[in-house]
């Protein structure tokens, strides 16, 4: 197959992308169904942009960048602050459809960390609403074919040029090429390299690996956010509402134990900081089946019942009566803020790949707002397909693709080896080792000990990985999902370890201080991680 | 840890599986391909119910794996109704090419005109479909006639609603045959969004495509009918309120009910009516029969009428409103899921038939039969009464109750799908009629007289050859045994 312009990922990012770029042929190939398996579709809170005259740009700039510990790429900031009204707008236009106040002007909530009420939502489902039109939207252009189902395991480069990438056939198991002139990375974060998380299954951090493997620089990869209240096991999100409306946290023995942490703010603290609180309790054995306990039933039935209708539901659904039982609940890892190094254009350093959405590092720092990730999904989804196109343009359709035969019959023979052995490792527990080494040692503190005998343990289950026994495409899909997972386990340990200082997301419980010799990012390619100290000296 | 034992279905064969009790099936289905081994194939994304992508049949039915727990014995396979790919995928494509198909996308030109809360409010409820299929699997007028299904409709609503969209939506609706479904409610059933499609989507479209002009030609004579006679049916004879008192005290008078009669009753099926007021009163129960009360609209809000609609409610609530009876009873699973959603500003309370007979329980006589029941849509859905009269005819000695296989399948009959349809009816009916001959007994059972009028035409046209069964209404039966 070949194609003008490849895009990785159906979420809200690679279809924003897919329309912005179909003027010209544009495949779209998803791992799982377009639109129903990334974070956006999940997406509760809302989007941030200015659009009341009493809220600006430069305020909107100075919170995100406030929010981001002052390491965010200032001219990417920039950018997504002043283009996210107009990619509202846009959505608008593709058929979502923002809730209003009485006067007809899109209603906007307050959100953390932010100087103005400057979210925008629909009801509880606005990342919904957003895919929703997005998806039909990309179903009146003929030009853009969707393929569900299939996952990319190696992107094709040939002296530092992208020329599509090659795929696994996820109900079939068939290894095909598709040939590109632009391919757009638009996978997401990697939320499932814990245990536990809000993401979706398929967000293993594909797109940031394949992009190493040939050379591309990612940034800030050790910023990684959990959010502090999540469904025990499963890592379901629980809503921040939840707290919002006065549920109170317990340990095991009973205490309200954020006294300690935050006397002042109590549950309502900050993010990170109620993340760590229940990280610490968990940790040292105060926790209850793996998590904490949220109470809300002296509220009252009716708020409850009125305010926390969606928190009601979901946890009726396992059987827990939140009116008359405390929830159980742990951290979650949430949202990569690091990924991808893209300029203003979202060109990565490799000729024809460009990147978007959540698959990109630099716009968040090292802690991203509530309500900046869809804006980001919409803006620079926009300016990938732009930039896509333009290429296109520049160079012509792809008339010799590139020899792929070498690598796929690599690829095939490294399979059949695994899937004809008698014995050897289950993929699965191998999975399951990442993530609970991930979780105890890489996830909300950390410290150097830790995250050195993590590495140890990664060395070692690349070596079990070499030793793995597959069975079937189920498998073949864990497998090239496992490696994926691996990759980014690494470089989030590497980089968690060399930047010593506590920054945003970043705890390390040894070195606790945010320092100012350590505003800037690590910046980690193939050839080693290197910091790049922050021109921006707003602060 | 305590275990159940769940089934599979991969490639036509059912195998089972050992798994933790209180998981959900998403996660049990991981269970059971990394300690077993199996590889199943499955599609799954969010695992919170909010993408859609895990729809499977479980136990039969429609649903989310990852909202589904786990029991023992419970049977999972491939989503009903669609192509199998492999394992529990199943292809979503003619879905996606259906949905292109009906131009699924905002039309829209220019600036955005003024949208308030109140818009949103109207049309909110249809907007959070997740693309699950679950409504698609089990729609009988999908099955059995050229209707796309549920979803589609909810689209087309979705957009006809919009004050952005410039498409003629209704007029794409009537074309795809918006008139067959039969407001049967399983779509709303199995919706694990709770969508009312059936409310929000259905009868709201036909509204505004009746407004349009796009109706069927036998929709108008039912609503001829009601401008002329305030019935939905022709007088044939004289009818039961004619024949009737206007009061039937009991001795020892346990409740005092006013009785709904509804148009089947009062122009075809009077001897129905009278059974009723025999079983009635033989359960300690006085009834009194308004004489001016009329149809109840239900046949005009089905099928999107609402202007006359709304004149016959005001008739009926000036007549039930002012008695002093304990509540007000209906025969008719269509009037009384009519009376107990459409007619808000009511002052008294509706009951069905068999609420009022299963909870004044009366000793029966024995009685040698075997006898199935039909679950009649605007009962089993409309009002959540099916336990009922199971127990009721399960009180009656001697008689044999047996299932047939799917009792509460649409019969074909509603929505005014018998009226301007008929042979999208008795195409649906038809399956319904294999099901009663197959379960091998001598009467079907019904409560509603649509059911009963439509099952008992539908068995004369497709009779299986074998034993003669015929319907019968639950209280034609009880008047046997009282
Ligand atoms: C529960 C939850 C709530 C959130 N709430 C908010 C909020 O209120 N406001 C906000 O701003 N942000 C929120 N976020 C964050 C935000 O939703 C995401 O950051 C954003 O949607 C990411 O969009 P994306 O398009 O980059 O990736 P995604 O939407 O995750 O899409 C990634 C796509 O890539 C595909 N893919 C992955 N790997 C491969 C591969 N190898 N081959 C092919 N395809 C692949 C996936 O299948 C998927 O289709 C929330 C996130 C979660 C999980
Ligand atoms: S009400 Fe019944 S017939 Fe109508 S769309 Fe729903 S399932 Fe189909
Ligand atoms: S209407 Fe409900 S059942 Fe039908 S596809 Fe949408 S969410 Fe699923
Ligand atoms: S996995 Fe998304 S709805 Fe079940």
């Amino acid at each position: 197959m070949i194609t003008d312009i490849l895009v990785i990922g159906g979420g809200g990012a690679g279809a924003r992308c897919a329309i912005e770029c179909s003027d010209k042929r544009v495949v779209m190939a998803v791992k799982g169904l377009f639109g129903k398996s990334g974070c956006t579709v999940m997406a509760e809170g809302g989007y941030n942009a200015v659009l009341d005259p009493r809220d600006d740009f430069e305020k909107h700039f100075r919170d995100t960048l406030k929010g981001g510990c002052y390491i965010n790429n200032p001219k990417l900031v920039k950018i997504l602050v002043e283009n996210a009204p107009k990619e509202l707008r846009n959505l608008e236009r593709f058929g979502a459809l923002f809730d209003r106040r009485e006067d007809g002007s899109i209603a906007q909530r307050p959100f953390g960390g932010q100087s103005f009420s400057r979210t925008c939502y629909s009801g509880d489902r606005t990342g919904h609403e957003i895919m929703t039109s997005l998806m039909e939207y990309t179903s009146k252009l003929e030009n853009v074919t969707v393929l569900e189902d299939v996952m990319a395991v190696k992107l094709i480069v040939k002296e530092n040029r992208c020329y599509g990438a090659i795929f696994l056939d996820l109900v079939e198991g068939r290894l095909f090429p598709i040939y590109a002139t632009s391919t757009v990375l638009a996978t997401g974060g990697a939320g499932q390299i814990y245990p536990i998380t809000t993401n979706p299954l398929q967000k293993v951090g594909d797109g940031f690996a394949l992009a190493y493997w040939e050379g591309v620089e990612l940034i800030d990869m050790e910023m990684v956010q959990f959010h502090p209240t999540g469904m025990v096991n499963s890592g379901i999100l629980v809503t921040e509402a939840v707290r919002g409306e006065g549920g109170i946290l317990y340990n095991r023995y009973g205490e309200r134990f954020m006294a300690k942490y935050d006397r002042e703010r109590m549950e309502l603290s900050t993010r990170d900081v109620v993340a760590r609180a229940i990280y610490r309790e968990i940790k040292e054995g105060r926790g209850i089946k793996g998590g904490v306990y949220l109470d809300v039933s002296h509220l009252g039935d009716e708020i409850i019942e009125e305010r926390l209708e969606t928190t009601l539901r979901q946890f009726l659904d396992i059987g827990v009566d939140i009116r008359r039982e405390p929830m159980i609940v742990a951290p979650t890892a949430h949202h990569f803020m690091g990924g991808v190094r893209i300029n203003e254009r979202c060109e990565t350093n490799i000729e024809g790949l460009f990147a978007c959405g959540e698959v990109t590092g630099g716009i968040h720092g090292a802690n991203r707002l509530g309500g900046n990730a869809l804006a980001d999904t919409q803006v620079f989804g926009a300016i990938a397909g732009r930039s896509a196109g333009e290429f296109v343009e520049d160079m012509g359709t792809l008339r010799d693709p590139v020899d792929v035969g070498g690598i796929i019959s690599r690829i095939k023979r490294d399979l059949r080896e695994k899937l004809g052995r008698e014995r050897g490792y289950s993929i699965h527990s191998l999975i399951r080792d990442l993530k609970s080494t991930m979780w105890d040692k890489v996830s909300i503190v950390r410290e150097e000990r830790g995250l050195r005998s993590a590495l140890s343990k990664i060395d070692l289950l690349k070596e079990h990985l070499e030793k793995v026994r597959l069975r079937g495409v189920f498998e073949v899909q864990r497998y090239f999902e496992f490696k994926s997972m691996l990759t980014v386990a690494e470089l989030v340990t590497r980089c968690a370890l060399e930047r010593r200082e506590s920054r945003g997301a970043h705890y390390r419980s040894d070195y606790p201080e945010t320092r100012e010799e350590w505003r800037g990012n690590l910046v980690v390619s193939r050839e080693g991680i290197r910091f790049i100290r922050s021109s921006f000296e707003g602060n | 840890m305590e275990w159940v034992a769940i089934a599979v279905k991969r490639k036509g064969i059912l195998k089972s599986y050992r798994v933790p009790e209180g998981i959900t099936v998403l996660e049990a289905l991981e269970y059971i391909n990394s300690n077993y081994g199996e590889g199943i194939l499955y599609r799954a994304s969010c695992r919170a119910g909010q993408c859609g992508s895990c729809a499977m049949t479980i136990n039969g039915e429609p649903r989310l794996a990852c909202k589904t727990r786990v029991e023992d014995g419970m049977v999972v396979e491939p989503l009903e109704g669609f192509n199998v790919v492999e394992d529990l995928v199943v292809d979503r494509s003619p879905y996606y090419k259906k949905i292109q198909g009906l131009r699924n996308y905002l039309h829209h030109e220019g600036d955005i005109p003024k949208i308030t809360p109140e818009d949103i409010r109207e049309f909110k409820g249809v907007r959070n479909c997740i693309d699950c299929l679950c409504c698609l699997s089990k729609c009988p007028a999908r099955k059995f006639s050229q209707y796309p299904g549920p979803t589609f409709m909810r689209q087309l609503a979705r957009f006809a609603f919009d004050p952005r969209d410039r498409e003629d939506r209704e007029r794409i609706a009537y074309f795809e045959n918006l008139h067959n479904c039969t407001t049967c409610a399983k779509c709303v059933e199995v919706c694990p969004k709770e969508i009312d499609i059936v409310h929000r989507a259905i009868e709201r479209l036909r509204e505004l495509a009746f407004k349009k002009g796009y109706y069927l030609e036998n929709h108008l004579v039912v609503r001829e009918n009601i401008l002329k006679g305030g019935r939905s049916v022709k007088k044939e004879g004289r009818s039961f309120l004619e024949e009737v008192k206007e009061e039937y005290i009991v001795d020892n008078e346990k409740m005092r009910l006013a009785l709904f009669t509804g148009c089947l009753i009062d122009y075809r099926l009077q001897d129905v009516g009278r059974s009723a007021i025999k079983v009635l009163n033989a359960h300690g129960i006085s009834l009194v029969i308004p004489k001016d009360q009329v149809c109840c609209g239900s046949p005009l809000f089905r099928t999107g009428q609402r202007d006359v609609a709304e004149k016959l409610k005001g008739k009926n609530l000036k007549v039930f409103n002012s008695l002093e009876v304990d509540g007000v009873v209906t025969l008719c699973a269509g009037c009384g899921c009519t009376l107990k959603r459409d007619y808000r500003e009511r002052e008294f309370q509706v009951m069905d038939i068999t609420q009022v007979l299963d909870r004044i329980p009366l000793e029966y006589k024995p009685l040698d039969v075997k006898v199935t029941y039909h679950d009649p849509c605007h009962l089993r859905r409309g009002q959540g009464i099916y336990l009922e009269p199971r127990r009721i005819l399960k009180r009656i000695p001697r008689l044999k109750f047996v299932e047939m296989e799917i009792p509460d399948q649409c019969c074909g009959a509603g929505g005014g799908v018998r009226s301007g349809r008929p042979e999208v009816a008795y195409a649906i009916g038809r399956r319904k009629v294999r099901m009663i001959h197959k379960s091998g007994a001598d009467y079907v059972i019904t409560v509603c007289p649509f059911c009963e009028y439509h099952i008992g035409d539908t068995l004369k046209k497709f009779n299986g050859g074998g034993k003669k069964i015929e319907v019968m209404n639950i209280v034609s039966l009880l008047e046997r045994v009282v």
